[in-house]
């Protein structure tokens, strides 16, 4: 059984669900980093989903069309996309989550709302949003991704599993690196952790702190959308909406950065092993010996209780969070008083 | 320029005028959503609004608001307490199902009794269920020091996924199979998977029965006897947080953690006291459920029904006060019941999520001027930085 396609088909479920993520933590991690904590990254993946769903099945036809093909060709098109469709269709997802983002951004930044209350109150919309035109969704049809690489690659025996992984994925990991770059190596990004390490100070400087946090709330909406996108799009056999599918992802992709103390790496690994949790599901419903409340009841509740269990572990280590957490972190700002 | 400073100090006027302003606010935004999402807008909010009085049994309409109201004012009552001390109890949803699968178990337990005397021992079961759900979250906060917003959040899923397997499995009921001659020869499992149904003396019912105005027959309203249990523990616990040393200590806890400590209460302590409380709630309040609405256990997502969701909303519109929450969850659950009588109606074309719409509008409405509230406009010429 454990030969190398079993181990290699392990890797590529892994991957798959921890894409989507640790594309939203990674967003998640910059807004924390400015001292902002969004809790609405649920609600912002959830509308992605859809927006990329919607987007997804109105491009692939449009897009045959404006690549100048005639109305024959387009046809034989129908239900799938092509790569320039489905570039748009995550931008305009990634765009959505940007857009509800604002919301948070105008209700904790203009008018100081509680950080916690207004988050929860952006996954509230979400769901609700979501909820309200799912069932017109659902009728549309996105058959099957156009992949990026070459399809001769991808039928290669073995191998080829894993170069059928999706480009996000790819870019997720790359993103992961760059944010570690942002962060300590660049001014804009010194600026942002000068913001969330103690807000007065970085006012006092003369830095506009605000705008700064506006700044990565919306980078925050952008890739929870974007991330919501991939489960809808990428993640499941063929691309699929279904309200309330991303079933928790934006609140796994809040305790990866708690697990990860606010260091890019970290969300990394705990990316690969939250999507762990995830694939034992699968991996080890057919085992015989596994009894019915273990396939009923444990496997399907791993997502959520293994993420319970590294916080358990991490929180102990209260000097480590302290370490990294930013100072001003959910605190409110009022520079005028 | 206008530029937002904090007020110093406040008077209870204040607040009355940014609620009043909120309420506003929202239904001029409700009414120009429903304009996008509806055909004939000005026809829906008036039939939403007054939806008790359109068609139907006035008393079966109100009752359905009463008895969604009753059960979203107990749950955010309980969490109102975590969230002045800013324990975040996120997880009612779970917890109301653990609550309902407590009572059932009890009931189990106890040897499916049908005597209507083991009815309290339901409700305590109720209680105990969801007050273990949230000792798990409460336990890893207050003694490992664990995020116990994520913690109670995740645990929604576990408890749904609990309630999905027990029907499925342990707990399966099933319908009794004849023969030819009319004897029982087994059991076919009910599909969808349900639990076996309570039996009638446990069930909670209806305390007020409306007349149809068809038939002049005899309805049973949702204002069941369980709304008692759950009103009397919504006064006893509204009582103790406006009235008593245990409330003040609460909210003295709320200003900061030295000043919980002055008032004698460590910080453990008001963290385990948030979730009993809010646990033991919802726990109860789907205790009351399942025997007064669904009698028997259903799979975790035909069972919930966001109840404990959508609590914390009420419990921001209500600004955790318990005269506020209560408000706030009768007219959530009346704009609700509404909104689901606009949509059955097919010429007004209009989608059951409206609801869900005005109650998002309407706590953004309430949490921008709530914040506002604590500000004041200044008019200033220039601004400099450091205004």
């Amino acid at each position: 059984m454990a030969d190398l396609t079993y181990w290699l088909a392990l890797v590529v479920t892994i991957l798959n669900y921890a894409t989507p993520l640790l594309i939203a933590a990674i967003g998640v991690l910059i807004v924390e980093k400015s001292g902002v904590l969004n809790l609405g990254v649920e609600g912002m993946m959830i509308v992605g989903a859809m927006v990329g769903y919607i987007a997804g099945s109105y491009l692939d036809t449009s897009s045959c069309a404006l690549m100048g093909f005639d109305g024959v060709t387009c046809l034989q098109w129908e239900g799938t996309l092509t790569i320039p469709g489905y570039i748009a269709s995550f931008l305009l997802a990634g765009l959505a989550g940007a857009a509800l983002a604002s919301l948070f951004a105008v209700m904790t930044q203009m008018f100081g709302a509680n950080h916690v209350a207004t988050g929860l109150g952006l996954t509230i919309l979400g769901l609700t949003v979501t909820n309200g035109f799912g069932p017109d969704a659902k009728d549309m049809r996105v058959e099957s991704v156009a992949n990026l690489l070459p399809d001769s690659w991808v039928a290669l025996p073995t191998v080829g599993r894993l170069l059928g992984t999706d480009l996000l994925t790819v870019l997720a990991f790359l993103s992961a690196v760059a944010a570690l770059y942002f962060l300590n190596r660049t001014r804009v990004g010194m600026l942002v952790r000068a913001a969330g390490e103690n807000h007065y100070a970085a006012h006092a400087l003369g830095y506009h702190v605000r705008l700064i946090r506006v700044g990565t709330i919306l980078f925050g909406g952008f890739m929870a959308g974007v991330a919501g996108a991939y489960i809808s799009l990428v993640q499941l056999e063929a691309p699929t909406w279904r309200e309330g599918m991303t079933a928790g992802a934006g609140w796994l992709a809040l305790a990866l950065i708690l697990f990860s103390t606010w260091r890019p790496l970290r969300v990394v690994l705990g990316a690969l092993l939250f999507g762990l949790a995830f694939s034992l599901e699968l991996r080890l419903q057919s085992l015989e010996w596994m009894p019915s409340w273990g396939v009923q009841f444990v496997l399907p509740s791993l997502p959520y209780l293994v993420p319970v269990l590294v916080l358990v572990i991490i929180s102990r280590n209260a000097a480590m969070i302290r370490a990294n957490q930013p100072g001003s972190l959910a605190q409110p700002f009022n520079p005028s008083s | 320029m206008i530029r937002l400073l904090p007020a110093k100090g406040g008077h209870w006027s204040g607040a009355l005028v940014s609620i009043l302003i909120a309420t506003l606010a929202t239904v001029i935004i409700s009414a120009g959503l429903l304009a996008l999402l509806t055909d004939k807008p000005m026809r829906t909010l008036w039939e939403l609004l007054t939806y008790t009085s359109q068609g139907g049994t006035p008393a079966v309409q109100w009752g359905k608001a009463a008895a969604e109201g009753m059960y979203l004012a107990v749950i955010a009552l309980g969490l109102s307490v975590g969230y002045k001390a800013g324990v975040w109890n996120i997880g009612a949803e779970g917890q109301f199902a653990a609550g309902a699968i407590g009572a059932y178990l009890f009931w189990l337990a106890l040897g499916t009794p049908t005597t209507v005397a083991v009815l309290p021992l339901l409700l305590i079961g109720g209680v105990i269920g969801g007050m273990v759900w949230a000792a798990i979250p409460a336990g890893l906060r207050a003694h490992l020091h664990t995020n116990e917003l994520l913690v109670s959040l995740m645990l929604v899923y576990v408890a749904t996924n609990l309630l999905t397997y027990l029907v499925q499995g342990p707990v399966q009921g099933c319908a009794p199979a004849l023969d030819a001659a009319g004897n029982q020869v087994g059991c076919i499992p009910y599909s969808p998977a349900q639990s076996d149904k309570l039996p009638e003396s446990l069930r909670f019912g209806p305390l007020i029965y409306g007349v149809s105005p068809r038939s002049g027959a005899l309805i049973g309203t949702k204002i069941h006897s369980g709304l008692l249990v759950l009103g009397g523990a919504y006064l006893a616990l509204a009582a103790v947080l406006l009235f008593t040393l245990i409330g003040f200590r609460l909210r003295v806890a709320q200003s900061s953690a030295k000043a919980e400590r002055f008032a004698g209460f460590s910080t453990a302590a008001t963290i385990w006291l948030s979730f009993l409380i809010s646990g033991g709630l919802a726990g109860l309040t789907g205790a009351v459920f399942l025997m007064s609405e669904s009698f028997s256990l259903t799979v975790g997502g035909a069972f919930l029904s966001n109840l404990g969701f959508a609590a914390i909303v009420i419990a921001f519109l209500g600004r955790l006060h318990p005269v506020g929450i209560l408000f706030a969850a009768f007219a959530i659950a009346y704009i609700n019941a509404g909104a689901s009588w606009v949509a059955s109606q097919p010429e007004l074309r209009a989608d059951d999520s409206v609801a869900g719409f005005i109650e998002a509008i309407a706590l953004f409405c309430a949490l921008a001027t709530a914040a506002l509230s604590q500000r004041r406009l200044v008019w200033k010429k220039e601004g400099p930085a450091h205004g």
